[in-house]
């Protein structure tokens, strides 16, 4: 009795001192932590923002964190599930990774900031990709496109007057570029990267899923995977199995002429004179490129939900983005800034937003993304790279892709 | 008899290589790497990539992390090995015999089967990415158990026999009398402990997940891809993590090489 | 009452009570951490296992059907298989070799077993970059000396013949000091007189290596191949760090397929299944060498 009576005044004295601290406390800053995977050329201009955001905002501290995307991509599941994981991360640079997220119920729906923001001022094609059931579950921390890096004193060396225009010269061009041993004519990834393959399979007309049902098969997706394969394996025209980080590195380092790769590698490449062309003009005889936006979700145990999707508001917003654009060249995220002067006035960023309506994203809202990516779509093409069965391998991976998504 | 004698010298060289290369090369400059990879010599001394590594990777942080993840372990795992050690050597109680071979079957099995489920308890005990959670479950090893047993039971049995005469209860005799005496045995299983955890790569890269708590394998390995792209600087983080156990190996080579050789003879 | 008999033993109470509680912190953390993980990792093994799922769903052996008929799982088995094969018999001749040339007491045979130990006492994965920048055709040394030495740079790493070729020279590195060692200890106690008393029969070196010195260290030797073998059918480290398992799957080992289920996948039951097939291969090769040296074992 006695000791029943004290454990009760001792919870009740605990409790009185718990919520004058919490008292005290909310004069405290709210801490959300940030995993972000942006290591690349454009870290400082993540840096830079969210330095500007947590000066300009005193109740509302952000602990951005960078780590390697397959870092990310392993820790964060089981860091949210745990209720000890980060408030707001980037699980990977590819959208339909946030899938398995939202089926697994470790991504917040992002009322607030629909209410704050608004959707129409996102693009259609992101808030398709970042939506399950009608609910948005990411903010875009970016959106980019795609352009051709071009080495200028490769080219001019070489005797190639102008970037080129179709994906023929592209070709020719990376066969005179390439000496054999140590120079390249193009840097083409096949792996751990933004996709590069995808745009050549478009440029010529095919594709890699249509109405939900494989078109690896297709012979206009044979044919350009037969074309380019049988000159990296003939004309070593690009070394084979490089991971989007190697074709980077060897961009920077001089030894491949050509690469197609997005804005934020722009500050990768200070040592090289470079410039940046509209992705060649293939078969189809339309432009087409990558568009690529990474999304930011708000992990579904944060405890502090309204002050996260007020981080993602302001990210958002049109300074916001327009310093974006400037620091990184990125096309700003909202749909309303096409005119804005910040964009206009700086040919690079000019560049990459002007190849906005022709851009695709990359398999946007496949729930088995991994696995036709890593585990259907790489091999194939790292099997033609390395064997020269383009047809085979991609027949192949073409049943497969057809067997994973149902269709017969 | 020469020619093998130069082959073993030359293949010594190929031991040796990766280690210099490594040590060489944190001292050039990214452009050197790129322009001249088969250069091994560099131009010039070019400290800026040990002072750069601070900054790119939050090394300080992964070395503390190393530290106290295999010293920590260390030291918990000898005290409780050699009290389990101790107790199963000398103390006869119910259940002495079926724990040793206990401890020695789990011997036998390899660390694959466990390492899911106890990734899992760790998860539920929320345990992951922290000191305890790389810690505790390492805190006792039945390598260490067995070894300290073999050499307690070696141990003449008067010297306890006569302390317990004098009164001195079991912790003492265990402290005072059995501990200095496996002085030997316990150098070479810190060292052994020691190596193995400040080396280990798989545990810590399953048990941590933010950057602040990563070792040092998990933490260079990880960023050596996308996040330093300066290849000396790496080679300087490389270099700087192996520094400690080159150290205490040139002074004392014997504990690392008696506690292989040990292993041995079971 | 006294806790001590007059010859000293301790009296059965404060042997029961110190016993168990000097074993206590052991035997809980090896409990916890080791023999309910066991039977858990059995347990997991015949369920549908998803960390994030509610349920998990009783399957029975599927997980393991599944692993007979997963080409991916046979394709890492025989990698495993290739690779220990290729490893183990070089790193135990080779060891050998080392340790009858090195175990004598001169400085310089000191100092090279110092220098073959050294690879042992670093951290494989930190060396694996290392290699990895080593081996790498575009930033690394090998190719521009294969170039100067008139032979065709090989980008080992990323083709597929050469990358498990260059994963089983990287192991060798790092593993012969470790079998050189002990064969040194082992050389080491092998009485002089054998060796005398075979020089006074007329033995030139090699019968005297063939039918002295290895009988002499035969238990070591076994040690040391069973030792490498079960090593080898566990790697991870130098493959996770040097390839991830590729290219094109060629490097990966059932080790690094079960961490890709695991942890990549989070697919716990059947990387748990993995992991019992692995464990059933360690005991089946562990017998199988001791069982093939019981017979050759004359004497």
């Amino acid at each position: 009795m006695h000791l029943r009576t004290s454990l009760i005044a001792l919870a009740a004295a605990s409790g009185l001192a718990l919520g004058v601290a919490a008292q005290a406390a909310g004069a405290d800053p709210v801490k959300l932590t940030y995993w972000s995977g942006f290591t690349g050329g454009d870290k400082q201009a993540y840096l830079d923002l969210i330095k500007k955001f947590n000066d300009t905002h005193p109740d509302i501290q952000i602990d951005y964190q960078l780590q390697p995307w397959d870092s990310i991509a392993q820790k964060l599941p089981t860091a949210i599930a745990s209720g000890a994981g980060p408030d707001l991360a980037t699980p990977d640079y590819n959208v339909a990774t946030i899938q398995q997220y939202v089926a697994n119920g470790l991504a917040l729906p992002l009322d607030d900031l629909v209410g704050q923001v608004g959707k129409g001022v996102l693009p259609q094609a992101v808030v398709d990709a970042f939506s399950v059931n009608g609910k948005l579950y990411a903010a875009p921390a970016n959106f980019a496109t795609l352009l051709l890096y071009y080495n200028k004193d490769l080219l001019q060396a070489a005797g190639i007057a102008a970037p080129p225009k179709t994906m023929q010269e592209l070709q020719d061009d990376a066969v005179k570029l390439s000496n054999g041993q140590d120079k390249y004519g193009i840097a083409l990834a096949d792996n751990a990267t933004i996709q590069m393959w995808p745009v050549l399979i478009w440029s010529d007309g095919g594709d890699l899923i249509t109405n939900n049902c494989s078109d690896l098969a297709d012979p206009k997706t044979v044919g350009t995977v037969e074309k380019w394969s049988g000159l990296i394996r003939d004309k070593k025209i690009s070394p084979v199995g490089l991971t989007g980080q190697d074709a980077d590195n060897l961009f920077a380092a001089g030894k491949a002429a050509f690469e197609i790769n997005g804005p934020w590698a722009a500050g990768e490449y200070k040592a090289i004179n470079f410039g940046v062309a509209p992705v060649p003009v293939g078969a189809s005889d339309k432009p087409v490129t990558l568009a690529s936006t990474v999304p930011t979700i708000v992990s579904a145990k944060t405890g502090h939900p309204k002050e996260a999707q007020e981080f993602l508001a302001w990210w958002l917003s049109k300074d916001t983005q327009a310093q974006l654009s400037t620091a990184a060249a990125y096309a700003p995220s909202r749909t309303d800034m096409a005119n804005d002067a910040s964009i206009a006035s700086n040919p690079t960023v000019a560049a990459f937003a002007a190849q906005v309506p022709y851009a695709r994203l990359y398999l946007p809202t496949e729930k088995d993304f991994a696995k036709i990516d890593t585990g259907i779509f790489i091999p194939a093409i790292q099997s033609a790279e390395q064997a020269g069965n383009a047809a085979d391998a991609l027949k192949a991976a073409n049943d497969q892709l057809n067997k994973l998504l149902g269709c017969s | 008899m020469a020619a093998a004698m130069a082959l073993v010298v030359l293949l010594g060289a190929f031991m040796i290589f990766p280690f210099v290369w490594m040590l060489l090369t944190s001292f050039r400059t990214q452009q050197e790497i790129f322009s001249n990879p088969g250069n091994l010599i560099p131009a010039a001394l070019n400290w800026s990539a040990y002072v750069e590594i601070w900054s790119e990777l939050p090394f300080a942080r992964l070395f503390l992390n190393s530290v106290i993840f295999a010293g920590g372990t260390t030291i918990i795992s000898l005290l409780f090995d050699s009290l389990a050690a101790y107790a199963l050597a000398r103390l006869t109680f119910p259940g002495r015999t079926f724990a040793f071979y206990v401890v020695l079957a789990t011997l036998m099995v390899p660390y694959q089967i466990t390492l899911i489920p106890v990734f899992q308890t760790v998860f539920d005990l929320h345990w992951l990415d922290t000191y305890q959670g790389l810690i505790v479950p390492r805190a006792t090893s039945a390598f260490g158990i067995f070894l300290l047993r073999q050499f307690f039971v070696t141990v003449p049995r008067d010297l306890d026999a006569a302390a317990r005469i004098d009164g001195a209860g079991e912790l003492r005799i265990y402290w005072s009398i059995m501990l200095p005496l496996a002085r030997p045995a316990l150098a070479t299983l810190a060292v052994f402990h020691f190596m193995y955890n400040w080396n280990d790569f798989l545990w810590p890269l399953v048990i941590t997940s933010s950057i602040d708590m990563r070792t040092l394998p998990a933490g260079l390995t990880l960023f050596g891809g996308q996040f330093v792209v300066e290849y000396a600087v790496l080679m300087a983080g490389a270099t700087i993590s192996l520094a400690p156990l080159a150290v205490a190996f040139l002074f004392a080579q014997r504990y690392f090489v008696q506690g292989i050789a040990t292993t041995g003879i079971k | 009452m006294t806790l001590v008999t007059r010859e000293g033993e301790p009296r059965r109470a404060a042997r029961l009570r110190s016993g168990q509680l000097f074993l206590l912190p052991s035997a809980v953390i090896i409990c916890v951490f080791v023999l309910y993980p066991i039977v858990q990792s059995f347990w997991m093994s015949l369920h549908d296992w998803s960390m994030f799922q509610a349920v998990h769903p009783f399957v029975g052996m599927a997980n393991y059907a599944e692993l007979l008929g997963d080409p991916r799982f046979w394709n890492a088995l025989r990698n495993t298989a290739i690779f220990t094969v290729a490893t183990v018999p070089v790193q135990v001749i080779t060891g050998l070799l080392l340790a009858v040339v090195l175990s004598r007491a001169s400085w310089w045979a000191v100092f090279l077993r110092s220098v073959y130990f050294f690879p042992v006492i670093s951290s494989f994965a930190t060396m694996a970059i290392v290699w990895r920048f080593l081996l790498s055709a575009d930033v690394g040394p090998t190719a521009s000396w294969l170039r100067a030495a008139g032979l065709v740079p090989i980008d080992f790493l990323h083709t597929t013949a050469w990358a498990l070729p260059a994963i089983v020279l990287v192991s060798l590195w790092k593993n012969i000091g470790f079998t050189m060692v002990i064969l040194v200890a082992a050389l080491q106690d092998v009485p002089e007189y054998l060796n005398e008393a075979a020089v006074l029969d007329g033995a030139n070196a090699f019968q005297r290596f063939v039918n002295v010195t290895v009988p002499s260290i035969r238990h070591a030797l076994l040690f040391t191949s069973v030792i490498a073998v079960i090593a080898s059918l566990q790697v991870f480290d130098q493959v996770y760090v040097m390839t991830r398992g590729g290219p094109l799957f060629h490097t990966e080992t059932l080790v690094t397929y079960m961490y890709e289920q695991g942890f990549s996948e989070f697919r716990s039951g059947y990387a748990a299944a993995i992991a019992w097939v692995l464990f059933l291969l360690i005991m089946l090769v562990s017998l199988i060498q001791l069982r093939l040296f019981r017979y050759s074992d004359v004497d």
